[in-house]
């Protein structure tokens, strides 16, 4: 067998997986870049009294729909589930933000919560195309694929 | 308990899987018949509404007080209606006779404020440079009656400057500030020699200072002004005097231990003042936006 010089050769063989280590993490830093900051991760809320908070589109490109809704919350296992929605003004419960736009939005419980319960705040996320009609859709069956990113942070009642 | 994925999805329906439209009827309008069932269906969530409530931060920013109200978003105009009584209580109006009010409403009944409504940040802010609201009226007037018999220095630190001219005489002040609570200053003149001055707020309502020189007299004064009143007391070896005021709305009494007094109604743009000092009683009527002050008393001199 003859060695040929190059990299491949004189490398360590973990080494030869750096495209995919580099890949993945790359996909994980944007996933990460397009997830944090899209909603603040705990928002204080107070009986009788408003709360507010921001909601972001970190998309350069995209327009997305957004509905808001606040539920009860619970932690089992490590997994999060969400219950019934909890009587709340959430303002807005649904706005359109087009890319890099940032949208306010005030909660304020209609019943009484006690303090300490912590609360789900669900964001979900839509791209606005979806209303659109697909284009040749109405000459023919066209498949799409629609990626609906939804939330769960906390709202902690003090 | 709801999976955390369940809730709304997008409605998204290909137009292919759509059933065809077919006539039922000769007199069966579809769309007619879904406008009428979403409108039933709907009503009730607008008559409450819920659908386009929102919790609008309405600030004035003149005076930096600000209050979060259920706002109403209409569709499909986008007009947003506030509710009269909340924003009529933030200006310093008299009760509404309606429920709701709107941006161009206020901007309507009073031209100089700027009204500007940011629906990304739910705020609304109102701005009035001109003072034309009874509350930044209220606000200009208190911190009137708060600076009137006071010297502040905002800023905390030492301060020094020196004045000289060309025949030699020089004037030097140095001195020290805290938050605008507490000064110190001394000052020598060539001409007038030293002097120095000691003052102490505690509170915005209450202004006390003392000041002596070589060649000036001790002098003591005080200031309280806490709401609608003002009283302003000077004192020195020789003599004292004390100055009041009270203001309630637009009528003001001022009266002075030096035999002054004076009645004043603002009510921009007209002016109306009836003063009396010594034996002589003076009026004066104004008209324009320069207002008669409260404190002093009208003369012709």
């Amino acid at each position: 067998m003859i060695a040929r010089p190059g990299i491949f050769v004189r490398s360590p063989a973990g080494l030869r997986w750096w495209p995919a280590f580099l890949l993945a993490a790359g996909l994980w830093a944007t996933l990460a870049t397009v997830l944090l900051g899209q909603v603040p991760s705990t928002v204080d809320l107070r009986n009788g009294r408003v709360a507010s908070t921001i909601i972001r589109n970190p998309s350069p490109v995209e327009t997305l729909t957004v509905a808001v809704e606040l539920r009860e919350r619970f932690v089992a296992g490590g997994r999060v589930t969400v219950g019934r929605a909890i009587d709340a003004l959430v303002s807005p419960a649904r706005f359109t933000l087009a890319p890099g736009e940032v949208q306010t939005v005030r909660l304020r419980l209609r019943e009484p919560v006690a303090p300490g319960t912590v609360l789900g705040l669900v964001t979900t996320f839509a791209p606005a195309s979806v209303d659109a009609a697909a284009p040749g859709s109405d000459t023919a069956p066209v498949a799409r694929l629609v990626l609906v990113t939804r939330l769960i942070t906390k709202v902690v009642v003090r | 308990m709801t999976p955390w994925s369940a809730g709304p999805t997008p409605r998204y329906r290909p137009r292919a899987d759509r059933p065809p439209r077919v006539n039922l009827a000769p007199r069966f309008r579809p769309r007619a018949a879904v406008l009428v069932t979403v409108l039933l269906l709907s009503a009730p969530a607008v008559a409450r509404g819920q659908a386009d409530t929102l919790l609008v931060d309405v600030i004035l920013a003149t005076t930096s007080q600000h209050v979060v109200v259920e706002a109403v978003l209409t569709t499909p105009d986008s007009t947003l209606l506030l509710p009269a009584r909340d924003v009529a209580a933030l200006l310093g109006l008299d009760a509404p006779p309606t429920a709701w009010t709107t941006v161009a409403e206020l901007r309507r009944r009073f031209p100089p404020i700027e009204v500007a409504w940011y629906p990304r940040e739910l705020r609304v802010v109102v701005d009035d440079p001109l003072g034309v609201l009874p509350a930044t009226r209220r606000l200009t007037e208190q911190r009137q009656r708060q600076a009137r018999g006071t010297s502040y220095v905002s800023r905390s630190g030492p301060f020094f400057s020196v004045v000289a001219d060309d025949r030699g005489e020089s004037l030097t002040d140095v001195g020290y500030a805290y938050r605008g609570r507490f000064a110190v200053t001394g000052r020598h003149s060539s001409t007038l020699g030293a002097a120095w001055a000691v003052s102490l707020a505690p509170t915005p309502a209450v202004f006390v200072s003392y000041a002596g020189g070589d060649r000036s007299p001790p002098t003591a004064s005080a200031r309280v002004a806490y709401k609608g009143a003002w009283v302003f007391t000077t004192w020195t070896p020789a003599a004292w005097s004390t100055d009041a005021l009270i203001q309630v709305g637009r009528l003001s009494f001022f009266g002075s231990s030096r035999n002054a007094f004076a009645v004043t109604i603002n009510a921009a743009p007209v002016g109306v003042q009836l003063g009396r000092t010594g034996q002589r009683t003076t009026a004066r009527v104004t008209w324009g936006p320069l207002m008669p002050s409260p404190f002093s008393v009208p003369v012709v001199p």
